[in-house]
């Protein structure tokens, strides 16, 4: 028992020891930091600041659920080292906002895509997956490099109309699915995908059933039992679901939904690895449009 | 470590709660209620979704429903024969409720998995004055009843016959409570309300023998788990109230190897 708090004082002062030295062999000069909640957010900034910048996603990792998530210390510690912090905000992550407060910071850049594109409250909180977002939030990006950094404003102008050209790719996509598919019900277990099925003028059914699923509380059983009968009857043309949240009952409904031959469409809430922002809405997309042009539509 | 605004609030947020916890909890294991303090976080819970519903912040939902639980909890125990029971019930009712109020979510609850678990690093400026406002009722609360309650809690039959009214002493203590339990769960989450509230008082128990004395090295030890689980969070990245619990245990565990320093166990208030 004497030697045990001995023991413990020792290993953390030998951590803080290794923390401190880490800490001084990540200075460099002049490099904006920047923190994004999210690496699709992450993503574009990199883009737009390139060698300029230094940017930490937090939310980053397409495996995790990002509804139970807790920041750690160092997580922390990035949001109240940065110049420029990005979020999606509108309810969505609201553990930021808390830790902007939690760790004040003069003169930092605070950019929340809800603001920018002015959500109603209490809306779909994945404002990414709406087509308008995107280039909103990479002008915004644009803006506060430019601000924070005047030497290298051509660089961010001339990188920012490089990814505005990728997004309108994008949009440019949605507009002709939009011609195509407008007006076909689709069923979805999570509301993830939802402003982009606005976007694309689809019948999105069963959304009661969503939000309880997204909120992690119990689906009525009025709603899943006009979910099954919307999918074994085959009013609805396609099913798109989260992979990134594995759940019992979306997980039954996907089997209903294969046994039914009603094409099943993965989406991501995070971008995955390896993938830019515009290919991985592009690829997600062209899995849509083959679902609903499929034999059964 | 200290440059940091966030760690600051943090040790500030952390060292108000462990010392009301600490001080609060010694009188919970006195009193073998243990039971209806992790009840009373987990009501907590209920009260915490239902204001976000009517969009109140969490902490002041929190505080009410654990206060009226604590208060029916009190009026009960003293006429249903098996306690126990009776904080079950009210606990499951509770938690019920709470799932309701998170179906009628038509928003996006991440609040909830927030306060299951605490989060230390997000606290700031107006929680740590809401926190001290919390602190500083609940002490001089429990300061006013102090006589009576120790009194009741350590030879009630003697002490109802001389007239001390055990009801009220009970109820009061468990509104009592109630306070530090919202206060806690901010920290450490209201599933971890136990490392803070119980373990250092029972180890504090076993390491003294004064009531004062024993007070005082629970409310010591609620401080320096709390602290030291901080500093160990800052340098390891692990979950803030991982490192404060697992600190909790060991103390305790650590206590039950020492000699008991009390020969009879004070445990009293059966019915």
């Amino acid at each position: 028992m004497q030697a045990f708090p001995t023991l413990l004082i020792a290993s953390i002062v030998a951590l803080g020891a290794v923390a401190s030295a880490q800490a001084q062999a990540q200075k460099e000069p002049a490099k904006i930091a920047v923190v994004a909640a999210q690496n699709f957010y992450g993503d574009i900034a990199r883009r737009i600041g390139g060698e300029h910048v230094n940017v930490i996603s937090i939310m980053s990792n397409p495996d995790q659920d990002p509804h139970l998530f807790e920041a750690t210390p160092s997580q922390v510690r990035d949001v109240a080292d940065a110049q420029i912090v990005i979020h999606n905000g509108g309810h969505y992550d609201e553990w930021m906002e808390k830790l902007l407060k939690a760790a004040p910071r003069p003169k930092r850049v605070v950019i929340n895509a809800a603001k920018i594109v002015n959500a109603k409250h209490g809306g779909n909180p994945h404002l990414w997956y709406a087509p308008a977002t995107m280039p909103a939030v990479a002008r915004s990006i644009a803006a506060a490099f430019s601000q924070a950094d005047s030497a290298h404003a051509a660089d961010y102008t001339q990188r920012l109309g490089e990814t505005l050209a990728d997004l309108d790719r994008v949009s440019k996509r949605v507009a002709e699915m939009r011609a195509k598919h407008a007006g076909k019900p689709v069923a979805a277990t999570e509301p993830v995908f939802g402003l982009m099925a606005d976007a694309l003028g689809l019948t999105m059914r069963n959304q009661s059933f969503q939000r309880a699923l997204m909120n992690e509380t119990e689906p009525s059983a009025r709603d899943i039992a006009a979910f099954e009968s919307d999918l074994k009857t085959g009013k609805v043309k396609a099913l798109i679901y989260n992979k990134q949240v594995s759940e019992k009952l979306a997980d039954r409904l996907l089997s209903i939904a294969r046994a039914s031959k009603v094409p099943v469409v993965a989406v991501t809430e995070t971008q995955p690895a390896g993938v830019t922002f515009h290919d991985w809405m592009l690829g997600e997309l062209d899995a849509l449009d083959k679902a609903l042009t499929g034999p059964n539509s | 470590m200290f440059e940091y605004e966030f760690m600051t609030n943090a040790f500030a947020a952390a060292g108000i709660v462990a010392v009301v916890s600490g001080v609060v909890g010694y009188f919970l294991v006195m009193r073998g209620q243990t039971f209806a303090g992790h009840a009373l976080s987990h009501i907590g819970f209920a009260g915490a979704t239902g204001a976000g519903l009517i969009g109140l912040a969490p902490l002041w939902g929190l505080v009410g429903f654990t206060l009226a639980a604590g208060i029916v909890m009190g009026l009960l125990s003293e006429r249903i024969s098996n306690r126990d029971v009776a904080i079950g019930v009210v606990l499951s009712l509770a938690l019920g409720f709470g799932l309701l109020f998170m179906h009628y979510y038509t928003s996006f609850a991440t609040q909830a998995a927030a306060l299951l678990f605490g989060n230390v690093l997000a606290v700031d400026h107006t929680m740590i004055a809401t926190l001290a406002a919390l602190g500083a009722v609940t002490l001089a609360a429990l300061a006013a009843i102090m006589r009576p309650l120790i009194f009741a809690s350590l030879q009630p039959e003697l002490a109802e016959a001389k007239g001390v009214p055990l009801r009220f002493i009970s109820t009061a203590f468990l509104a009592i409570v109630a306070l530090a339990v919202s206060a806690c769960a901010q920290i450490v989450g209201v599933l971890m309300v136990f490392t803070l509230m119980v373990g250092p008082a029972a180890a504090a128990q076993r390491l003294t023998k004064g009531l004062w004395s024993g007070l005082t090295l629970s409310a010591m030890l609620a401080l320096a788990e709390a602290w030291l689980g901080i500093v160990i969070a800052y340098h390891t990245d692990w979950p803030v109230s991982f490192c404060i619990a697992a600190l909790s245990a060991m103390v305790y565990f650590g206590a039950l190897a020492m000699p008991r320093a009390r020969p009879v166990h004070l445990h009293s208030h059966s019915h």
